[in-house]
């Protein structure tokens, strides 16, 4: 029996792939999986690294593999990746939609999941690991897809509250009252000497600095967050 | 002159109603410029023209010269209770119960001019076709033409007061119709594809009042909040404070409102104006009244609710709530 939570979880992943650009951050397959391991790795639910995963490996003819998913998806569409973990651009929005038709599959099969969802402390303490070894949560370790992974943490679970809370304690330290950019641009903006481009990439150079300074913000907020939860 | 009169006819056309007799009026009177027919298939007679005047005010315009000219019955000049023709030429009125326009050019002493030409040429007639006819046609044509030159200097000085009268009447009518016309623009322009009321309320009496968000004289030189850096709520704030006093002053009873607009997931997405897709959230100021959407790019005249929605390419992700 799914619990209602689980029924939203899932309702959310097929909303994101209708509406792919409101969810993450540049339209692009390895984007979506950081958004989709966020989701994961704040509850069970979808199980993708074991039971989605063990769900392709048939589809592909084999009997076990040793490979991710997100290579599994990429097999199946026979796609390959590049060196750096990107797609040509021209395939991204036809191997989102594949990707999107093949987990909507497996959640209307999947059965009920045994891991229920984190506590607050649990997310808070993951989400500050993610900034200690940002490598082993995302795809590739760059400011936006840590972006995307945090996203999809927020997404699921009401701890965090990015777009309200973090956005909002952003907005004094950048001297403004309000503002509509959404809140790794507020981020980028109070870490001088970095602006996003258009495809919302940075400098390769100073993705690990930017990710750094991510991480202190955030770990900075979740502390006052947690302080006056307790209080 | 105001415009170029078209030269009465000689001798004046025969009409056979009142409603006639207007047309010729008007058609003579005012260079022939038709506005929009209401009635597509209608002719030029029953052209609309958007004049201040009535028919029955421009016919009592002329009719003091009518009734100095001809009998002087007052029942020619209204049309009210017409007279049977007459056997001789002392009233073109008589002929058909009222006074057109042209005869209102002809000097006083026209009957009497028209009652010898006739008398001329019944005489040229009578002469038996002959080799000498072409002589006495000649004679004919000569007096004709003397006779005519004759009349029209002696009556130089009427048709000069004449014309006066209607260049007066011409004028005016142009600068009624000039006022009429710019009227017409303002209200074209406070209410666009509206021609009565706004449809929101303010009945009475009282002038239909232009939407909210029409700019007016006294905010003209302000210029409409501009949207930058993500400053949409100030901009929304400022906009609704703008419509708020316009929508006070002329009482139009539009229901504003400051909404925020949010993604359903994380961000709005590509927009016309942000083609990025990157605000969470958004404000716009929202006239529930007239369904129309404001905020800094959509211009003080805003956008239906349809038309800002579509602008989002992922419209049915946001939380619109309007």
């Amino acid at each position: 029996m799914k619990t209602d939570h689980e029924k939203e979880v899932f309702d959310l992943v097929r909303l994101i792939f209708r509406g792919i650009r409101t969810a993450v951050m540049r339209e692009e397959f390895f984007a979506v999986v950081d958004f989709l391991h966020g989701i994961d790795s704040c509850c069970g639910y979808l199980d993708l690294n074991e039971g989605f995963n063990n769900w392709l490996v048939p589809k592909l003819g084999l009997k076990s593999c040793y490979r991710e998913w997100p290579w599994l998806v990429l097999d199946l569409f026979h796609v390959s990746d590049e060196e750096d973990k990107r797609v040509i651009p021209g395939q991204e929005r036809e191997l989102i939609a594949g990707l999107g038709a093949l987990l909507c599959e497996y959640i209307d099969e999947k059965k009920a999941g045994d891991i229920d969802r984190h506590s607050r402390n649990q997310v808070f303490s993951m989400v500050e690991t993610i900034f200690e070894t940002p490598s082993v949560f995302v795809m590739r370790e760059e400011f936006f897809a840590v972006v995307d992974y945090i996203n999809g943490i927020d997404s699921c679970c009401e701890y965090l509250e990015l777009n309200r809370g973090f956005h909002d304690w952003l907005l004094p330290k950048l001297g403004l009252r309000s503002c509509s950019y959404a809140w790794p641009w507020l981020v980028l903006k109070l870490l001088p000497g970095y602006e996003a481009d258009h495809m919302a990439r940075v400098f390769p150079s100073r993705e690990r600095e930017l990710i750094d300074g991510l991480g202190k913000l955030m770990c900075e907020y979740l502390n006052e967050k947690q302080s006056n939860a307790f209080r | 002159m105001g415009g170029r009169l078209i030269p009465p006819e000689f001798p004046p056309p025969a009409v056979s109603n009142a409603r006639d007799a207007q047309t010729v009026v008007e058609l003579r009177m005012f260079p022939v410029v038709d506005t929009p027919s209401r009635d597509p298939g209608k002719t030029t007679q029953n052209t609309y023209r958007s004049t201040s005047r009535t028919a029955q005010q421009r016919y009592e315009d002329f009719s003091h010269h009518v009734k100095d000219i001809h009998c002087g019955s007052a029942d020619h000049l209204t049309n009210q209770n017409p007279v049977p023709p007459s056997s001789g030429v002392t009233c073109v009125g008589c002929e058909g119960g009222f006074i057109p326009w042209d005869t209102a050019a002809v000097p006083a002493d026209f009957d009497e001019f028209w009652k010898f030409i006739k008398w001329w040429r019944d005489l040229y007639r009578s002469i038996p076709p002959g080799p000498w006819k072409k002589y006495a046609s000649i004679a004919f044509y000569g007096v004709l033409v003397v006779s005519v030159i004759a009349y029209l200097i002696a009556n130089l000085e009427a048709l000069d007061d004449v014309l006066e009268e209607l260049e007066d009447i011409i004028n005016e009518e142009k600068e009624m119709t000039e006022k009429e016309f710019n009227d017409l623009l303002e209200q074209l322009k406070n209410h666009p594809g509206q021609k009565g009321g706004n449809g929101s309320g303010g009945g009475g009496n009282k002038p239909p009042a232009p939407p909210i968000g029409v700019p007016d004289p006294e905010n003209d030189d302000k210029e409409w909040p501009k949207q930058e850096n993500g400053n949409c709520e100030d901009v929304a704030k400022e906009i609704y404070k703008r419509l708020n006093e316009k929508n006070q002053l002329n009482d139009t009873g539009a229901e504003l409102e400051i909404k925020e607009i949010t993604s359903k997931l994380r961000v709005l997405g590509p927009s016309k104006h942000n083609p990025d897709g990157d605000w969470w959230n958004h404000y716009v100021v929202v006239d529930k009244t007239n369904r129309r959407v404001y905020d800094g790019t959509t211009g003080p005249n805003g956008v239906s609710y349809e038309e800002y929605k579509s602008w989002f390419e992922y419209d049915d992700f946001i939380n619109w709530g309007f």
